[in-house]
């Protein structure tokens, strides 16, 4: 089998790199859906979210990013 | 002989298909291993929270709660999605 040629493989690479950055942020959905959906989502009465769960699973997000940005800053100043 | 699952290219300009050929390859098998990832989810949680006693088969209502367990899973998937996004 030919080898691309050097503009081909080029391209290849930033597409696959690209593709790669989309399945890393659906993997890191996958695992915000998991652990939000265990705080927030006790039952299956109805098949549709109440406003309390679409808060919550929002919330959880958000205070999940906030916590991990305040993990960072807080190392950054501890090595100060 | 074809590694990439037998696509034909019968362009008239094979490097170029051989690079969709591999651009599709590469799209087909992300999205596979997505699919699969949501699917062992909602299997895990769903089963938890639809069985918790399991019998010799899946009863008329705990199908029904696996269902409405389901779209709720997937509805939460896509707000998480939207919350993680815009920040």
């Amino acid at each position: 089998m030919e080898a691309f040629d050097q503009a081909t493989q080029q391209e290849l690479k930033k597409f696959v790199e690209q593709e790669t950055q989309k399945a890393q942020m659906q993997q890191t959905i996958h695992e915000f859906t998991g652990r939000c959906w265990e705080s927030c989502i006790t039952q299956a009465k109805s098949n549709q979210l109440d406003s309390k769960e679409t808060a919550c699973l929002q919330n959880c997000v958000n205070r999940f990013v906030d916590t991990s940005v305040f993990i960072v800053k807080r190392l950054q100043n501890i090595q100060q | 002989m074809s590694s990439f699952g037998g696509f034909n290219s019968a362009a008239s300009t094979p490097g170029v298909a051989r690079k969709e050929d591999v651009m599709q390859q590469v799209k087909q098998e992300l999205a596979l291993a997505n699919a699969q990832e949501l699917i062992n989810s909602i299997n895990k949680q769903c089963y938890k929270m639809c069985i918790p006693s399991p019998g010799t088969s899946l009863s008329s209502s705990e199908q029904a709660s696996l269902s409405r367990c389901m779209d709720k899973y997937l509805a939460s998937w896509d707000t998480v999605s939207r919350a993680y996004v815009a920040r």
